[in-house]
């Protein structure tokens, strides 16, 4: 084994991994974890945990840019609670109810900044990132696109209406083989349209994926695993009502030779 | 703010002579004093929800300052000076930033939320924010559940739709 060296792993989180383990602590303080409606959250804080427990093999990493998003994500989410409070409780003590969202702030604040001492802030540079940004925007906005739209179950669905006879027991076939096309043949590609078709990626998750990317690339320069933690559908699987599709992180990985996953599929691969 | 340089003044005072000036707190009061009548003017604004990045830079403020009362007046009973000086001395010159865009005319809200933030952090690195169980204190209880189950939904929604 001369010359090779035992590395641990490094794993890249995205923004919505830091905002949902800031804000399940809180919400456990206050005593509000059956009210938690995302369940998720209880992953991500188990992963940032064994950062935290593990911290001096730095394995949690994040940037400027995660940073930023965060805490652009949980003032937005604030900001539109107190919207939906001042247009339907008008009865309610303004001056009372500001002090409560200043608290809920201050607090998800002080858990994210509690959190990212479980991390190690890393830099990028810029220029390595921008050649590689032409590939990824062409990869999400025209490759996925148009894989993801080759899956479109419409065709299956109308050769199964075609499908011919009257009986109950071709009825039950038709119905049958309209509820698999709907489902089984490519689960969840409404949400993957949605994503992708309808509306594309954005430009701050096409930053977040292109400074994975970077992190990827010199990783592996490094013979050191890497992983791109995220709960994003623009990267990782959808994993909803039994039926998972794993088609972009399998695309990302055969095109960029990179691995997307969410907290639980990393946890043991980082414990 | 006057008074803030007047504090930072006391505070370099306080790291080159190493003794508590309590006279201080005089100064942290009145500070503390205007803030509480700025507090006042954004609340008897009219919709005041949104006035909450202001509201919140001002309780901000007020959470530091409260703080940095307690930690000066048993400074000298617990040997916390030059300590508690030069922890106050790194955070006054962003306490000066917050007022300077609280008070100017083209106020920025979320530039103001973002100072805040900032604030928060700095002071929470160097010992100059109350624990949890303290600013939590402030709110009630039921309320807070409330409201925070409400933010949940919405962050989960901010999640969702990235």
């Amino acid at each position: 084994m001369q010359g090779t060296k035992l590395t641990e792993p490094k794993v890249f989180i995205d923004a919505n991994i830091l905002v949902s383990a800031s804000i399940l602590y809180v919400g456990k303080e206050l005593g509000l974890k059956n009210g938690l409606k995302h369940t998720f959250y209880d992953r991500c804080k188990t992963l940032i945990n064994i950062f935290k427990k593990r911290i001096d093999d730095k394995i949690g990493i994040y940037t400027k840019l995660v940073d930023v998003t965060a805490n652009r994500v949980m003032r937005d989410a604030l900001l539109s609670t107190i919207k939906e409070t001042s247009r339907n409780e008008s009865t309610v003590d303004e001056q009372k109810m500001l002090t409560v969202f200043s608290v809920i702030y201050s607090e998800c604040i002080r858990r994210s900044e509690e959190n990212k001492d479980a991390l190690v802030r890393e830099t990028v540079n810029e220029d390595k990132i921008n050649k590689l940004r032409d590939k990824a925007w062409e990869f999400f906005n025209v490759t996925l696109k148009n894989e993801i739209e080759k899956h479109n179950p419409k065709a299956k669905i109308e050769h199964a209406k075609n499908i011919k006879g009257s009986s109950l027991i071709m009825r039950a076939v038709r119905f049958t083989k309209i509820q698999d096309a709907k489902t089984f043949s490519f689960p969840h590609y409404g949400t993957l349209k949605l994503k992708f078709i309808d509306s594309g990626i954005g430009s701050e998750d096409l930053q977040l994926f292109l400074q994975a990317l970077y992190f990827n690339e010199l990783y592996a320069k490094q013979n050191i695993s890497f992983y791109f933690c995220s709960l994003d559908h623009h990267f990782v699987e959808i994993e909803k009502d039994g039926l998972v599709n794993d088609f972009v992180p399998a695309q990302i990985k055969e095109i960029f030779k990179m691995q997307c996953s969410k907290p639980e599929k990393i946890i043991p691969l980082v414990k | 703010m006057d008074e803030l340089i007047e504090i930072e003044n006391k505070f370099k005072s306080m790291v080159s002579s190493g003794k508590v000036d309590l006279n201080i707190i005089r100064n942290l009061t009145t500070f503390k004093n205007n803030l509480l009548k700025s507090k006042d003017e954004f609340l008897n604004k009219k919709q005041l929800f949104n006035q909450f990045p202001f509201f919140h830079a001002i309780e901000t403020q007020l959470r530091i300052v409260d703080y940095l009362i307690n930690r000066v007046q048993i400074a000298p009973e617990i040997n916390d000076n030059p300590k508690v000086a030069d922890d106050a001395l790194l955070v006054i010159p962003h306490l000066q930033l917050i007022n300077n865009a609280l008070f100017s005319k083209m106020r920025d809200p979320y530039y103001v939320l973002d100072l805040s933030t900032k604030l928060q952090v700095l002071a929470m690195r160097n010992d100059m924010y109350p624990l949890s169980e303290q600013v939590t204190s402030s709110a009630n209880k039921s309320e807070l559940a409330a409201k925070f189950n409400q933010f949940v939904e919405h962050a989960g929604d901010e999640i969702d739709r990235a």
